[in-house]
Protein backbone atom coordinates (compact mmCIF):
# COMPACT_ATOMS: atom_id res chain seq x y z
CA UNK A 1 0.00 0.00 0.00
CA UNK A 2 2.64 2.40 0.96
CA UNK A 3 5.01 1.43 -2.22
CA UNK A 4 1.63 2.04 -4.51
CA UNK A 5 1.66 5.78 -2.50
CA UNK A 6 4.87 6.74 -3.03
CA UNK A 7 4.88 5.26 -6.72
CA UNK A 8 1.92 7.03 -7.33
CA UNK A 9 3.23 10.59 -5.81
CA UNK A 10 6.51 9.99 -8.09
CA UNK A 11 4.46 9.51 -11.24
CA UNK A 12 2.58 13.33 -10.34
CA UNK A 13 5.54 14.58 -9.53
CA UNK A 14 7.40 13.97 -12.78
CA UNK A 15 4.20 15.05 -14.53
CA UNK A 16 4.18 18.31 -12.37
CA UNK A 17 7.73 18.71 -14.12
CA UNK A 18 6.77 17.71 -17.40
CA UNK A 19 3.77 19.36 -17.60
CA UNK A 20 4.18 22.72 -16.62
CA UNK A 21 6.00 24.00 -19.46
CA UNK A 22 3.03 23.19 -21.44
CA UNK A 23 0.78 24.78 -19.01
CA UNK A 24 2.49 28.26 -18.89
CA UNK A 25 4.21 28.01 -22.60
CA UNK A 26 5.73 30.73 -24.53
CA UNK A 27 3.85 33.17 -25.69
CA UNK A 28 6.42 34.27 -27.83
CA UNK A 29 6.00 31.19 -30.36
CA UNK A 30 3.36 32.07 -32.93
CA UNK A 31 1.55 29.87 -34.90
CA UNK A 32 3.56 31.33 -37.85
CA UNK A 33 4.50 29.51 -40.34
CA UNK A 34 7.89 30.88 -42.11
CA UNK A 35 7.31 31.73 -45.79
CA UNK A 36 10.86 32.54 -48.16
CA UNK A 37 11.37 35.63 -50.30
CA UNK A 38 8.16 35.37 -53.20
CA UNK A 39 8.21 37.23 -56.39
CA UNK A 40 6.72 40.59 -55.27
CA UNK A 41 3.82 40.61 -58.19
CA UNK A 42 2.25 37.14 -59.89
CA UNK A 43 -0.96 38.84 -61.57
CA UNK A 44 -2.12 41.01 -64.06
CA UNK A 45 -4.00 43.81 -62.52
CA UNK A 46 -7.66 44.03 -64.34
CA UNK A 47 -9.04 47.46 -62.51
CA UNK A 48 -7.82 50.88 -62.41
CA UNK A 49 -8.15 54.46 -60.92
CA UNK A 50 -11.42 55.57 -62.38
CA UNK A 51 -12.85 52.22 -62.62
CA UNK A 52 -16.40 50.97 -60.83
CA UNK A 53 -15.30 48.30 -58.05
CA UNK A 54 -16.08 45.03 -58.86
CA UNK A 55 -19.15 44.02 -56.71
CA UNK A 56 -19.01 40.68 -54.52
CA UNK A 57 -21.14 39.26 -51.73
CA UNK A 58 -18.72 36.98 -49.60
CA UNK A 59 -19.35 35.42 -46.21
CA UNK A 60 -17.88 36.91 -42.93
CA UNK A 61 -15.92 35.66 -40.39
CA UNK A 62 -18.66 37.09 -37.79
CA UNK A 63 -21.28 35.11 -39.99
CA UNK A 64 -23.72 36.13 -42.88
CA UNK A 65 -22.32 37.98 -45.99
CA UNK A 66 -21.13 41.61 -46.80
CA UNK A 67 -21.57 42.26 -50.13
CA UNK A 68 -19.40 45.87 -51.31
CA UNK A 69 -22.47 47.54 -52.60
CA UNK A 70 -23.49 47.34 -49.14
CA UNK A 71 -21.79 50.44 -48.40
CA UNK A 72 -22.11 52.74 -51.04
CA UNK A 73 -23.16 56.24 -50.38
CA UNK A 74 -22.11 55.59 -46.63
CA UNK A 75 -19.01 54.62 -46.43
CA UNK A 76 -15.53 54.59 -48.21
CA UNK A 77 -14.09 51.30 -47.77
CA UNK A 78 -10.62 50.13 -48.13
CA UNK A 79 -10.32 46.50 -49.16
CA UNK A 80 -6.93 45.06 -47.65
CA UNK A 81 -6.40 41.78 -49.77
CA UNK A 82 -3.72 39.78 -48.01
CA UNK A 83 -2.35 36.06 -49.89
CA UNK A 84 -2.44 33.48 -46.33
CA UNK A 85 -3.43 33.27 -42.51
CA UNK A 86 -0.64 32.19 -40.28
CA UNK A 87 1.78 33.74 -42.36
CA UNK A 88 4.32 36.93 -41.71
CA UNK A 89 3.64 40.43 -43.15
CA UNK A 90 -0.13 39.47 -42.93
CA UNK A 91 0.08 38.23 -39.43
CA UNK A 92 1.44 41.99 -38.87
CA UNK A 93 -0.63 44.33 -40.91
CA UNK A 94 -3.86 44.11 -40.04
CA UNK A 95 -3.42 43.91 -36.17
CA UNK A 96 -1.87 47.42 -36.77
CA UNK A 97 -5.11 48.37 -38.80
CA UNK A 98 -6.83 46.89 -35.82
CA UNK A 99 -5.30 50.05 -33.44
CA UNK A 100 -6.20 52.87 -35.61
CA UNK A 101 -9.86 52.28 -36.04
CA UNK A 102 -10.07 56.11 -35.38
CA UNK A 103 -8.28 56.79 -38.28
CA UNK A 104 -10.56 55.24 -40.72
CA UNK A 105 -13.62 56.65 -38.86
CA UNK A 106 -12.19 60.31 -38.92
CA UNK A 107 -12.38 59.67 -43.02
CA UNK A 108 -15.86 57.54 -43.19
CA UNK A 109 -13.92 54.55 -43.98
CA UNK A 110 -15.02 51.13 -43.14
CA UNK A 111 -11.98 48.42 -43.49
CA UNK A 112 -12.51 44.99 -45.07
CA UNK A 113 -10.45 42.59 -44.85
CA UNK A 114 -10.21 39.25 -47.38
CA UNK A 115 -8.02 36.48 -48.04
CA UNK A 116 -8.86 33.14 -50.01
CA UNK A 117 -8.31 31.35 -46.74
CA UNK A 118 -11.71 29.76 -45.83
CA UNK A 119 -13.66 31.15 -42.60
CA UNK A 120 -12.49 28.87 -39.82
CA UNK A 121 -9.31 29.52 -40.83
CA UNK A 122 -9.76 33.25 -41.49
CA UNK A 123 -11.42 32.63 -37.52
CA UNK A 124 -8.70 31.49 -36.11
CA UNK A 125 -6.25 33.66 -37.42
CA UNK A 126 -8.18 36.90 -36.27
CA UNK A 127 -8.92 35.56 -32.92
CA UNK A 128 -5.23 35.62 -32.35
CA UNK A 129 -5.26 38.96 -33.32
CA UNK A 130 -7.46 39.82 -30.40
CA UNK A 131 -10.52 41.50 -30.73
CA UNK A 132 -10.90 43.06 -34.18
CA UNK A 133 -13.49 46.06 -35.35
CA UNK A 134 -12.80 45.38 -38.99
CA UNK A 135 -14.98 42.66 -40.82
CA UNK A 136 -13.58 40.06 -42.56
CA UNK A 137 -14.23 37.73 -45.44
CA UNK A 138 -13.39 34.70 -47.43
CA UNK A 139 -12.93 34.19 -50.92
CA UNK A 140 -12.37 31.02 -50.74
CA UNK A 141 -15.05 29.18 -52.62
CA UNK A 142 -15.13 29.81 -55.62
CA UNK A 143 -11.88 30.10 -54.98
CA UNK A 144 -10.37 33.74 -55.44
CA UNK A 145 -13.20 34.75 -57.09
CA UNK A 146 -13.34 38.10 -56.50
CA UNK A 147 -9.22 38.31 -56.66
CA UNK A 148 -9.82 37.08 -59.74
CA UNK A 149 -11.97 39.72 -60.72
CA UNK A 150 -9.88 42.29 -59.36
CA UNK A 151 -6.73 40.27 -61.18
CA UNK A 152 -5.00 39.67 -58.30
CA UNK A 153 -4.99 36.25 -58.03
CA UNK A 154 -1.17 34.82 -58.05
CA UNK A 155 -0.28 31.50 -59.96
CA UNK A 156 -0.04 29.30 -56.49
CA UNK A 157 -4.07 30.58 -55.32
CA UNK A 158 -3.40 33.25 -52.96
CA UNK A 159 -4.26 36.56 -53.35
CA UNK A 160 -1.75 39.51 -53.68
CA UNK A 161 -0.78 41.97 -51.02
CA UNK A 162 -2.83 44.51 -52.42
CA UNK A 163 -5.35 47.89 -51.14
CA UNK A 164 -8.32 49.14 -53.28
CA UNK A 165 -9.61 52.87 -52.05
CA UNK A 166 -13.14 52.61 -53.16
CA UNK A 167 -15.12 55.65 -52.82
CA UNK A 168 -19.04 56.16 -51.36
CA UNK A 169 -19.62 55.73 -55.46
CA UNK A 170 -18.23 52.74 -55.17
CA UNK A 171 -15.22 53.94 -57.91
CA UNK A 172 -12.16 52.97 -57.54
CA UNK A 173 -9.91 55.91 -55.94
CA UNK A 174 -6.66 54.27 -55.11
CA UNK A 175 -4.55 51.11 -56.15
CA UNK A 176 -1.58 49.49 -54.31
CA UNK A 177 -0.80 46.29 -55.43
CA UNK A 178 2.02 45.73 -53.38
CA UNK A 179 5.16 43.81 -52.98
CA UNK A 180 4.22 40.37 -51.33
CA UNK A 181 7.09 40.38 -48.86
CA UNK A 182 6.91 43.75 -47.89
CA UNK A 183 3.94 45.69 -45.28
CA UNK A 184 2.68 48.43 -46.94
CA UNK A 185 3.16 51.68 -45.51
CA UNK A 186 -0.02 52.93 -42.92
CA UNK A 187 0.99 56.61 -43.32
CA UNK A 188 0.97 56.43 -47.26
CA UNK A 189 -2.71 55.32 -46.99
CA UNK A 190 -3.77 57.42 -44.54
CA UNK A 191 -2.96 59.98 -46.77
CA UNK A 192 -4.89 58.50 -49.51
CA UNK A 193 -7.73 58.43 -47.42
CA UNK A 194 -7.81 61.82 -46.83
CA UNK A 195 -7.61 62.93 -50.01
CA UNK A 196 -11.16 61.49 -50.59
CA UNK A 197 -13.73 64.21 -50.62
CA UNK B 1 7.83 5.87 7.64
CA UNK B 2 10.02 8.52 8.82
CA UNK B 3 11.92 6.91 5.87
CA UNK B 4 9.03 7.26 3.32
CA UNK B 5 8.26 11.06 4.37
CA UNK B 6 11.86 11.89 3.62
CA UNK B 7 11.50 10.47 0.12
CA UNK B 8 8.21 12.22 -0.39
CA UNK B 9 9.70 15.43 0.83
CA UNK B 10 12.10 14.89 -1.67
CA UNK B 11 10.05 14.14 -4.49
CA UNK B 12 8.48 17.29 -3.83
CA UNK B 13 11.23 19.46 -3.72
CA UNK B 14 12.52 18.09 -7.03
CA UNK B 15 9.49 18.24 -8.46
CA UNK B 16 9.00 22.39 -7.22
CA UNK B 17 12.64 23.45 -8.39
CA UNK B 18 12.46 21.77 -12.02
CA UNK B 19 8.84 23.18 -12.90
CA UNK B 20 10.08 26.77 -10.96
CA UNK B 21 13.22 26.65 -12.55
CA UNK B 22 11.22 26.94 -16.18
CA UNK B 23 10.58 30.32 -17.35
CA UNK B 24 7.10 30.42 -16.79
CA UNK B 25 5.97 33.08 -19.95
CA UNK B 26 9.37 33.74 -21.73
CA UNK B 27 12.97 33.30 -22.75
CA UNK B 28 15.20 34.87 -20.09
CA UNK B 29 18.73 35.73 -20.21
CA UNK B 30 20.00 36.77 -16.72
CA UNK B 31 22.93 37.17 -15.30
CA UNK B 32 24.90 38.55 -19.23
CA UNK B 33 27.87 40.88 -19.08
CA UNK B 34 27.95 41.05 -22.43
CA UNK B 35 28.99 44.76 -23.45
CA UNK B 36 26.10 46.76 -24.63
CA UNK B 37 26.21 48.36 -28.42
CA UNK B 38 26.11 51.85 -28.77
CA UNK B 39 22.85 52.57 -30.05
CA UNK B 40 22.35 55.65 -31.56
CA UNK B 41 18.82 57.10 -32.19
CA UNK B 42 16.71 60.40 -33.35
CA UNK B 43 16.86 62.77 -30.86
CA UNK B 44 13.51 63.44 -29.47
CA UNK B 45 12.00 67.03 -29.97
CA UNK B 46 9.69 66.67 -27.04
CA UNK B 47 10.55 68.63 -24.33
CA UNK B 48 9.43 66.21 -21.62
CA UNK B 49 11.04 63.08 -23.39
CA UNK B 50 14.24 65.52 -23.36
CA UNK B 51 14.05 65.67 -19.32
CA UNK B 52 13.17 62.22 -18.90
CA UNK B 53 16.14 61.09 -20.70
CA UNK B 54 18.15 63.87 -18.80
CA UNK B 55 20.17 65.20 -22.63
CA UNK B 56 20.17 68.34 -24.45
CA UNK B 57 18.42 69.11 -27.45
CA UNK B 58 20.40 69.80 -30.20
CA UNK B 59 20.49 68.68 -33.85
CA UNK B 60 22.29 65.38 -33.16
CA UNK B 61 20.92 62.00 -33.25
CA UNK B 62 21.04 61.00 -29.68
CA UNK B 63 23.45 58.44 -28.20
CA UNK B 64 22.36 56.18 -25.13
CA UNK B 65 25.71 56.62 -23.98
CA UNK B 66 24.50 60.50 -22.91
CA UNK B 67 22.00 59.33 -20.80
CA UNK B 68 23.39 59.42 -17.18
CA UNK B 69 20.73 57.19 -15.60
CA UNK B 70 22.38 53.94 -14.14
CA UNK B 71 19.80 51.17 -15.86
CA UNK B 72 18.36 52.13 -19.29
CA UNK B 73 15.70 49.17 -19.83
CA UNK B 74 15.10 49.14 -23.93
CA UNK B 75 11.81 47.35 -25.36
CA UNK B 76 11.93 45.91 -28.90
CA UNK B 77 8.53 46.65 -30.54
CA UNK B 78 6.54 46.47 -33.25
CA UNK B 79 3.50 48.57 -33.89
CA UNK B 80 2.00 45.77 -35.62
CA UNK B 81 2.34 42.84 -33.10
CA UNK B 82 -0.50 42.15 -31.15
CA UNK B 83 1.55 40.76 -28.73
CA UNK B 84 3.07 44.07 -28.08
CA UNK B 85 -0.15 45.77 -28.01
CA UNK B 86 -1.42 43.44 -25.20
CA UNK B 87 1.77 44.10 -23.43
CA UNK B 88 1.90 48.11 -23.56
CA UNK B 89 0.04 48.17 -20.40
CA UNK B 90 2.33 46.05 -18.54
CA UNK B 91 5.19 48.36 -19.79
CA UNK B 92 3.11 51.53 -18.55
CA UNK B 93 2.91 49.64 -15.19
CA UNK B 94 6.65 49.36 -15.32
CA UNK B 95 6.83 53.05 -15.58
CA UNK B 96 4.83 54.22 -12.84
CA UNK B 97 6.42 51.40 -10.63
CA UNK B 98 9.11 52.68 -10.96
CA UNK B 99 8.22 56.24 -10.30
CA UNK B 100 6.42 54.86 -7.00
CA UNK B 101 9.47 52.78 -6.02
CA UNK B 102 11.33 56.58 -6.13
CA UNK B 103 13.74 55.02 -8.74
CA UNK B 104 12.85 57.13 -11.78
CA UNK B 105 16.46 58.62 -11.94
CA UNK B 106 17.99 55.41 -11.79
CA UNK B 107 15.72 53.68 -13.97
CA UNK B 108 14.65 55.00 -17.65
CA UNK B 109 12.74 53.23 -20.09
CA UNK B 110 12.92 53.60 -23.75
CA UNK B 111 10.76 51.91 -26.85
CA UNK B 112 12.31 50.89 -30.20
CA UNK B 113 10.22 50.02 -33.08
CA UNK B 114 11.82 47.93 -35.15
CA UNK B 115 10.93 48.34 -38.70
CA UNK B 116 8.03 50.86 -37.79
CA UNK B 117 8.61 54.87 -39.28
CA UNK B 118 7.99 57.88 -36.97
CA UNK B 119 4.24 57.50 -37.84
CA UNK B 120 3.73 54.28 -36.86
CA UNK B 121 5.88 54.54 -33.44
CA UNK B 122 3.90 57.84 -32.67
CA UNK B 123 0.21 55.85 -33.48
CA UNK B 124 1.44 53.16 -30.93
CA UNK B 125 2.49 56.19 -28.35
CA UNK B 126 -0.94 57.88 -28.50
CA UNK B 127 -2.93 54.48 -28.74
CA UNK B 128 -1.60 53.08 -25.61
CA UNK B 129 -0.37 56.62 -23.56
CA UNK B 130 2.99 55.36 -23.07
CA UNK B 131 4.39 57.73 -21.08
CA UNK B 132 8.22 56.84 -22.05
CA UNK B 133 10.02 58.12 -25.11
CA UNK B 134 9.79 55.77 -28.51
CA UNK B 135 11.40 56.04 -31.32
CA UNK B 136 11.96 54.62 -34.94
CA UNK B 137 14.16 52.08 -36.28
CA UNK B 138 12.66 51.70 -39.53
CA UNK B 139 15.64 49.55 -40.63
CA UNK B 140 16.66 47.57 -38.04
CA UNK B 141 19.71 49.53 -37.44
CA UNK B 142 19.65 49.70 -33.33
CA UNK B 143 17.63 46.28 -33.47
CA UNK B 144 19.98 44.09 -35.11
CA UNK B 145 22.67 45.50 -32.95
CA UNK B 146 20.23 43.93 -29.51
CA UNK B 147 19.39 40.78 -31.74
CA UNK B 148 19.31 38.66 -34.81
CA UNK B 149 16.39 36.96 -34.43
CA UNK B 150 13.60 39.69 -34.36
CA UNK B 151 10.72 38.71 -31.84
CA UNK B 152 8.83 41.76 -30.37
CA UNK B 153 8.44 42.36 -27.73
CA UNK B 154 11.94 42.04 -26.53
CA UNK B 155 13.36 43.51 -23.11
CA UNK B 156 17.37 44.36 -22.69
CA UNK B 157 18.37 45.56 -19.46
CA UNK B 158 21.35 48.05 -19.57
CA UNK B 159 23.14 48.77 -16.75
CA UNK B 160 26.43 51.02 -16.36
CA UNK B 161 29.20 49.24 -14.49
CA UNK B 162 31.13 51.19 -11.82
CA UNK B 163 34.01 52.37 -14.72
CA UNK B 164 31.09 54.08 -16.87
CA UNK B 165 30.72 51.19 -19.31
CA UNK B 166 27.16 50.16 -20.60
CA UNK B 167 26.37 45.87 -20.77
CA UNK B 168 23.73 44.19 -21.49
CA UNK B 169 22.70 42.69 -17.76
CA UNK B 170 19.63 40.82 -18.74
CA UNK B 171 17.27 40.02 -21.75
CA UNK B 172 13.99 38.71 -21.97
CA UNK B 173 12.09 37.77 -25.17
CA UNK B 174 8.50 37.98 -24.58
CA UNK B 175 6.74 39.55 -22.09
CA UNK B 176 7.23 39.78 -18.35
CA UNK B 177 5.24 38.24 -15.80
CA UNK B 178 3.89 40.81 -14.45
CA UNK B 179 6.15 44.53 -13.05
CA UNK B 180 7.00 43.74 -9.75
CA UNK B 181 8.60 40.61 -10.72
CA UNK B 182 10.31 42.14 -13.78
CA UNK B 183 11.90 44.78 -11.37
CA UNK B 184 12.83 42.77 -8.26
CA UNK B 185 14.61 40.29 -10.78
CA UNK B 186 16.78 43.37 -12.37
CA UNK B 187 16.95 45.37 -8.83
CA UNK B 188 19.82 42.41 -7.76
CA UNK B 189 21.78 42.15 -11.15
CA UNK B 190 21.44 45.79 -11.15
CA UNK B 191 22.96 46.83 -7.70
CA UNK B 192 20.07 48.60 -6.86
CA UNK B 193 17.40 48.51 -4.99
Amino acid sequence: MQRNFLGLFMLISLTIFYCCPLVFGEVQKENIFPVEHLKATDSALKVKIGDPAPDFNLPAVSGGTISLSHYRGQQNVVLSFVPAAWTPVCSGQWPGYNIVENLFKQNQTILIGISVDNIPTLFAWTQAMGKIWFPVVSDFWPHGVVAEKYGILRSDGVSERALFIIDKQGIIRYVDVHDINSRPDLETLIQELKKLE
Amino acid sequence: MARMAGTLLFFIIVACVFSGCHTLLADEGGGESTPAPEIILPRPTSPAHLTYLGVPSNPQPLSLNEVKAKVIVIEIFNMYCPHCQREAPQVNSLFELIQSRGLQDKIKIIGIGGRNSDFEVKLFQEKYNIPFPLFSDPDFTNTYKLLTDVQTPSFFVLNKGVLGKRKIAYSLTGGFANPESFLDTILPITNLK
